[in-house]
């Protein structure tokens, strides 16, 4: 061959032509969706729930207004007295907010009750004091009334708090002896949270939060009749993924439906983790047909080319899993609870950590992402024993039992459906929706 | 360091990154459209062929050895798509007598100059099988094993279609060392 041809070939085989600007857009279409895309999408799907969760549980300032009764039930609730502390530490506490959920007029009594007792102990009564804080009682009542509680903030609160107890500082009276979470306090501006265990059913919505730890089986079926899969590829493969643990967390919101039914949906992290453990030999290297991709024969390789193929380790994939559940609750007592749930899952591939055999060669490689389909659906049935701690707040061990329909893997000659056992530990929120401009 | 660029590319796309397939699509695109254009039969599906072989070439990326060289890898993938889709259109015939003819008639003889897209030309208008065969051999390196696998045709055929192929370029370019 002249160098004059050769150049020729060499020129023709770098010719470029350019590409027209859509197709790029056409092969992306082609495409499984991007790490990225997913990410994105991942990443948009927590944001809207959790700004779902927060707008449906924050609690409404308008519904925790006290009805006089429950105010009157509050007053007679306080019975703990409260200890009197150092002045440096009075000063420190002075400063710092309180909680609006709980009242100051109880503590207004407790102080009412304290300088009755000083007054009587020390034989004189401590008018100035008595009157001070009277006046900076009345005179906040007096503001606070002309405004609704709910458009005061914590801060306001505070502020009003500290202004009037500066006054009496200013008054050069001495606070040593009041109590330590004395703070001048509207009886209108909130109330105590009193632990109430009074059964509920008027709860529509449940939120619940849960842990799993997931036993995870690995259901692989190997095909080695299809003539592109080499011969030892059953032997390479069989019993290499093995049974191992991963973890399931998410968020899940209910709704009540009648006859003691819900139904849920949710957003959830999982983790499949299954011990991987291959251990063969490569002896024979295939002759493959290039228009067909058939192995048509075998060359043996000598005992000094044979390759041992030895490995073990972890095959990690992560996803992100979409539920749709039923639920059946049937109440044991007050405070157990038993449930059923059937749910569809849905659940996305994020990343895989695993290794691969190639079915017609025998090497042992890492998986391309390719080699998975990025979305695959589950049934899953769980049972569950819930406790009620609080009014509205319980806990659940839910064992469930969750198996794959769809398979896993885009190879023909490889079939894989999971199945997993788990455990969860979950906490269970129910709520009301607040009520809007009634 | 073009090879080790070459390879964290793949890498990449491995990956599923987005950004890295569009790197390797948009580096090796111009150059496998040719190669679409030289074996379709109809030109105008090279760009789509071309994505086709291009979906197989991000499927199959994870049995790239990065032993041989990746342009050449893509190319074949490239090949047997376009010989898949000819095989969806029409027989490939090997005796075209009258070809031959339109090709004598249509091409001017040149003495002196070679310009590579006169040959490109020239062997563009080469009767279909000639021009499959030559194209496999001489630019793509085939054996003449592999081409009668390709094309569905004995190696003896490929051997007397790509000597009529030489035969009718030479007649064209008679001063061309080599061919």
């Amino acid at each position: 061959m002249s160098k004059e041809w050769d150049d020729i070939k060499e020129k023709i085989r770098a010719t470029k032509e350019p590409l027209s600007p859509e197709a790029w857009t056409a092969m992306e279409s082609k495409l499984p969706p991007s790490r990225g895309k997913k990410r994105i999408l991942l990443w948009s799907a927590t944001i809207l729930l959790l700004l779902l969760a927060l707008y449906f549980f924050y609690p409404s300032t308008e519904e925790h207004l006290p009805s006089p009764h429950q105010e009157e039930k509050n007053m007679n609730a306080i019975k703990k007295p409260v200890e009197l502390q150092d002045k440096s530490k009075k000063d420190k506490l002075e400063l710092e907010e309180r909680p609006v959920s709980q009242s100051r007029e109880p503590e207004n009594k407790v102080l009412r009750d304290k300088i009755e007792e000083n007054s009587q102990r020390d034989g004189k009564e401590n008018v100035a004091t008595k009157d001070i804080i009277q006046a900076g009682v009345e005179e906040l009542q007096t503001k606070e009334s002309a405004r609704p509680e709910q458009t005061k903030t914590i801060g306001e609160r505070a502020f009003h708090d500290v202004v009037i107890a500066l006054r009496v500082k200013k008054a050069g009276l001495e606070l040593k002896q009041l109590p330590v979470q004395f703070m001048l306090r509207s009886p209108l501006s909130t109330q105590i949270s009193r632990p109430d265990l009074t059964p509920t059913n008027k709860s529509k919505w449940e939120m619940r939060f849960f842990m799993a730890a997931t036993y995870n089986i690995p259901g692989l079926q190997y095909d080695g009749s299809a003539n592109t899969v080499h011969k030892a590829y059953g032997e390479a493969v069989e019993n290499s993924i093995k049974n191992g643990w991963g973890f399931d967390a998410g968020l899940e919101i209910k709704y009540n439906l009648p006859l003691g039914l819900k139904i849920g949906g949710g957003i959830g992290f999982r983790e499949i983790s299954l011990r991987s453990d291959y251990n063969y030999t490569i002896k024979d290297i295939p002759v493959i047909d290039g228009a067909s991709g058939a192995i048509i024969a075998y060359i043996p390789l000598d005992s000094a080319s044979e390759r041992e193929v030895s490995q073990t380790g972890s095959d990690i994939y992560t996803f992100v899993n979409i539920p749709l559940s039923i639920y059946y609750e049937y109440p044991l007592s007050e405070r157990w609870i038993l449930s059923a749930e059937g749910i569809h899952n849905f659940t996305f591939l994020l990343n895989q950590s695993a290794k691969s055999v190639d079915p017609t060669t025998l090497e042992l490689n890492n998986s391309s992402d390719n080699f998975f389909n990025s979305s695959i659906n589950s049934l899953q049935l769980r049972l569950g024993l819930m406790y009620r701690l609080r009014k509205n707040i319980y806990i659940a061990l839910e064992p469930s039992y969750r198996e794959y329909y769809q398979d896993f893997l885009r190879e023909d000659v490889v079939s894989w459906r999971p199945k997993d056992f788990s455990i969860s530990l979950s906490t269970i929120i129910k709520f009301e929706l607040p009520q809007k401009n009634k | 360091m073009k090879k080790k660029k070459e390879e964290e590319l793949i890498k990449r796309c491995l990956k599923n990154d987005r950004r890295a397939q569009r790197e390797l699509y948009e580096r090796f695109g111009p150059l496998m459209k040719v190669v679409c254009k030289r074996y379709l039969f109809d030109q105008s599906l090279a760009e789509e062929v071309m994505n086709q072989g291009f979906y197989k070439v991000f499927k199959n990326l994870k049995n790239f050895r990065f032993e041989g060289s990746f342009e050449g890898w893509i190319r074949r993938i490239m090949v047997r798509e376009c010989f898949t889709e000819n095989a969806k259109k029409k027989k490939l015939f090997l005796i075209c007598e009258d070809q031959e003819e339109k090709f004598l008639k249509q091409v001017p003889e040149v003495q002196q100059s070679h310009g590579v897209e006169y040959i490109m030309r020239l062997i563009e208008a080469l009767p279909d099988g000639y021009r499959m065969v030559f194209n496999l051999y001489e630019i793509e390196g085939y054996n003449h094993a592999e081409i009668s696998a390709q094309l569905g045709i004995s190696e003896s055929a490929s051997r007397s279609q790509l000597a009529r192929a030489k035969q009718l370029l030479r007649s064209k370019l008679n001063d061309l060392q080599g061919l």
